[in-house]
């Protein structure tokens, strides 16, 4: 049995290698002729070198359509049996799932059930959220009253006070403006770079099997 | 006790109390009635009740995992693996690489396979920080004992501050919209004269010539619907006021839903105003890209294939077939990753078009830093002040060209022009005065006056047959033969114009060139017949309507004019012109919206400051009182 699965495990390793090296060499080097100097066939060569990694990419885009419908099919199947079960909630759930449904096929243009139910519920989410950082913002330096405490609420002050249109804060506002132009964007930029980073370690632990998905 | 684990369902009774024989490994989840519910009831604080949890916090806190009996023999075998001695490095020759390659080990912790990929201690401290300001139980484990269904419901109410702080934020929002007199603060300018980025934002959609594409991402949950959608329709408005078209994208399914209805909305108003927007001629709704980054990938590379076919099916025949076939790229986001997907999965397929963003502020610090190091992402709006200022402007630019009569009306009707007396050519009157501040100046930018399609704008009495749908029963088939029995070609939606090629004997069916070139019958039931004016360009007319491009060139233009009968009266109107399009959005609650924004900044300014100045005050006093 373990044996089996050191096989199962080798041969999902070896595929994910040879598919993450394909599509990796496809899109570095293909649609580049210049690569490939002055060969009149550079192009074509360009051209064929792109073809597996937008296949497999397109493969990719389907898989992840398809994995939407699996996905939405256990969801339900996962609510139905909690419905036999007696729950309340996952009856509702899937009673305005066959709604919503139903609403848009018989209803093709019909577009209140979106607008008069869902925009409101998020944009009162929204709106929670809101109320529950400015309340949160409120209590900061009773749970941490040390400098940083304090300096996060005087940067939250500044940028808030920045943000009013009156002219008599216009050196706040200019003060604001330089603190999300210089040390936000640093830090935006920071989290890019970061980004870019780990997404190459992360792709580089894929390829060489280094990731669990890979060998699970 | 249940097999499985609830979110929000009542559990059974036994549930309610704690098992002190039942292994902690093997406890499961079960969760009480929703909170927001129990909570309606106000009891006498329990003494010594320090901070309240929020019912999203304990709810989390006090859920249970399967237990490890449970996980399929995969899982436990990953499980096992992880938890096993690291194997021997094989990396060490190559500096910190396998630091860098390696997994993070696996912690052991009682609850399960899913609470051993944790954080790190520090992580969970910044976590329990977050967790105590907002209100929540920092630590699951000492999250209180799971509570029968009549303890929860004599749960008591939030604090007193959260109160008071919720309190004034509502109170100051809402005072702009009872009364003019509690309005404050300026409202935003009315150009972007001290924001280039913005300004190159409108500098690009107002140079869009007629017929331009334009590929407009809407990427934004309807959670920021209120602050961008007014950037999103006027970004629509102008483009369609430049008669340019709009082709949508977007790999966020609601976002795709709340822009159709945003387009259904200035469709509708445009059409009270004899502004026709064709489906498919206009605007074209593409699929939806699954898979977020790699669905933009893919339109990227290969929008030939993706752009086939609408978002409902039909094909649509456009005439470029890579993203370098558009004039630009607009991009309305209000989440950092999907700036990050357009930015670097489509920009660089889209060969030397531009991108511009329309973002919410909470956006704007990441989008700024790739505005300012990319060369083609060149114009950034940001929020609901941009909107206003944007909407200024657009006004400003559309009132100019209202002074071009001969650039505007394209055609003439000659039967409504005679009728009314009025030549085709006469300047159309003023637009009706704007409700946006009458100290506007005039915007800095300078409008692109509209091109000219035809260099002989000379009108003809020419005449088009036509047929509109009007079916209620929206959409209806377009077959390959006259008959019901015919194989279905594509489809049509209520309000599409189609020309009439032929027609049976009897007029009970038509045959129709539909917008992608092909051509087809549909039934007389559900359309209305009608001649609508044309110039003649040069050659006979109906025999010139076979492929697509003539029809864009000849029949869309001169929609914009007035090409129906019924829509003659609108001649008169100075709303019926291009600018139109513009000023029949709502803007009526602009500025209370603003001054309610500032208001609600206000409040949050007073509450932040003062409920940590009380803070510091009474942490002052506590720790004099200990040393005392």
């Amino acid at each position: 049995m373990k044996g089996w699965r050191t096989v199962g495990a080798s041969i999902a390793a070896i595929t994910g290698f040879l598919v993450g090296f394909t599509a990796l060499l496809s899109l570095l080097l293909g649609d580049n002729p210049a690569l490939f100097g002055d060969d009149p066939q550079a192009e074509a060569l360009a051209q064929n070198l792109a073809l597996p990694g937008a296949a497999l990419l397109r493969l990719l885009v389907i898989m992840l359509a398809l994995s939407i419908v699996i996905g939405i099919a256990n969801l339900l199947l996962l609510h139905a049996r909690r419905m036999a079960g007696g729950r309340l909630m996952s009856g509702i759930l899937l009673a305005s799932f066959a709604a919503a449904i139903g609403w848009r096929i018989l209803l093709p243009g019909e577009v209140s059930l979106l607008e008069a139910i869902q925009l409101p519920i998020e944009s009162a989410l929204a709106a929670l959220l809101c109320l529950t950082l400015v309340a949160g913002g409120a209590r900061i330096l009773t749970k941490r009253s040390d400098i940083w405490g304090l300096l996060l609420v005087l940067v939250v002050v500044v940028v808030l006070l920045g943000s009013l249109p009156f002219p008599e804060l216009a050196p706040i506002a200019a003060f604001s403006d330089w603190l999300m132009r210089i040390p936000a964007q640093a830090g935006a930029r920071a989290i890019l770079l970061g980004i870019a980073l780990g997404s190459v370690v992360v792709g580089a632990r894929a390829l060489l099997g280094q990731d669990r998905s890979l060998r699970g | 006790m249940s097999d499985d684990y609830s979110w929000l369902d009542e559990p059974p009774p036994e549930a309610n109390q704690p098992s002190a024989s039942e292994p902690a490994s093997q406890r499961r989840f079960t969760l009480r009635m929703p909170r927001f519910l129990s909570r309606l009831r106000i009891r006498r604080r329990a003494p010594k009740a320090a901070a309240q949890p929020s019912a999203s916090a304990s709810l989390l806190g006090s859920q249970r995992e399967r237990p490890l009996t449970e996980l399929d023999q995969r899982l436990k075998a990953l499980r096992e693996r992880s938890l096993a001695p690291e194997p021997r490095d094989e990396w060490a020759e190559l500096y910190d690489v396998d630091q860098a390659l390696s997994s993070p080990a696996l912690q052991e912790k009682p609850g399960g396979v899913i609470s051993a990929v944790a954080l790190s201690q520090a992580q969970q401290a910044q976590v329990d920080l977050l967790t105590e300001i907002v209100g929540g139980q920092s630590n699951p484990a000492q999250a209180p004992a799971r509570r029968s269904l009549a303890s929860a419901a004599s749960q008591s109410l939030p604090s007193m501050s959260r109160l008071l702080t919720v309190a004034l934020l509502l109170l100051f929002v809402a005072l702009p919209f009872a009364s003019s007199e509690y309005a404050t603060g300026a409202l935003p300018p009315a150009d972007f004269a001290d924001d280039p980025q913005a300004n190159a934002y409108f500098a690009a959609l107002d140079s869009l010539a007629p017929g331009d594409y334009v590929l407009v991402a809407v990427e934004y949950g309807l959670g920021a619907a209120a602050e961008l959608d007014a950037l999103t329709d006027l970004t629509l408005r102008h483009i369609f006021a430049r008669r340019a078209r709009a082709i949508f994208a977007t790999s966020n399914p609601i976002a795709y839903l709340h822009a159709q209805n945003l387009l259904e909305n200035i469709r509708a108003q445009s059409a009270q105003a004899g502004l026709r927007l064709v489906n498919g001629l206009d605007y074209l709704l593409l699929d939806y890209l699954p898979g977020g980054a790699l669905g933009i990938r893919e339109l990227s590379e290969n929008f030939a294939d993706i752009a086939r076919r609408s978002l409902r099916g039909a094909p649509t025949s456009l005439p470029i077939d890579s993203l370098t076939g558009l004039k630009m790229l607009v991009l309305v986001a209000d989440g950092l990753d999907d700036v990050r997907n357009w930015v670097e999965q489509a920009l660089p397929e889209a060969g030397t078009r531009n991108l511009y963003a329309a973002t919410s502020l909470a956006a704007s610090p990441l989008t700024r830093a790739y505005v300012e190091g990319i060369d083609r992402f060149a114009g950034l709006v940001v929020g609901l002040r941009a909107a206003y200022t944007y909407g200024a402007m657009l006004d400003a630019a559309l009132s100019v060209d209202a002074q071009a009569p001969e650039q505007i009306i394209e055609i003439a009707d000659a039967s409504s022009s005679s009728a009314s007396g009025t030549s085709p050519l006469t300047p159309p009157p003023s637009p009706s005065p704007s409700p946006l501040p009458t100290d506007t100046p005039r915007p800095t930018s300078t409008p692109t006056p509209l091109p000219i399609d035809s260099p002989s704008p000379t009108p003809t009495t020419a005449m088009l047959r036509i047929v509109e749908v009007t079916s209620p029963q929206s959409p209806v088939n377009i077959r390959v033969g006259p008959s019901t029995a015919q194989t279905v070609l594509g489809l049509a939606y209520k309000g599409d114009i189609l020309p009439v090629l032929d027609a049976s004997a009897d007029s009970s069916w038509y045959k129709v060139l539909m917008s992608n070139g092909w051509e087809g019958w549909i039934s007389g039931n559900i359309v209305t017949e009608s001649l609508v004016p044309v110039p003649a360009s040069g050659g006979d007319d109906s025999a010139s309507l076979t492929s697509e491009r003539t029809v864009l060139s000849r029949f869309v233009p001169r929609r914009y004019g007035k090409i129906e009968p019924r829509f003659s009266q609108a001649n008169q109107d100075p709303s019926s012109t291009l600018g139109a399009i513009v000023q029949l959005r709502e803007r009526a609650e602009a500025a209370p919206r603003l001054q309610a924004l500032t208001m609600g900044t206000v409040a949050a300014v007073l509450a932040i400051t003062l409920g940590n100045l009380a803070a510091a005050i009474g942490a002052l006093f506590r720790r004099r009182g200990g040393r005392a």
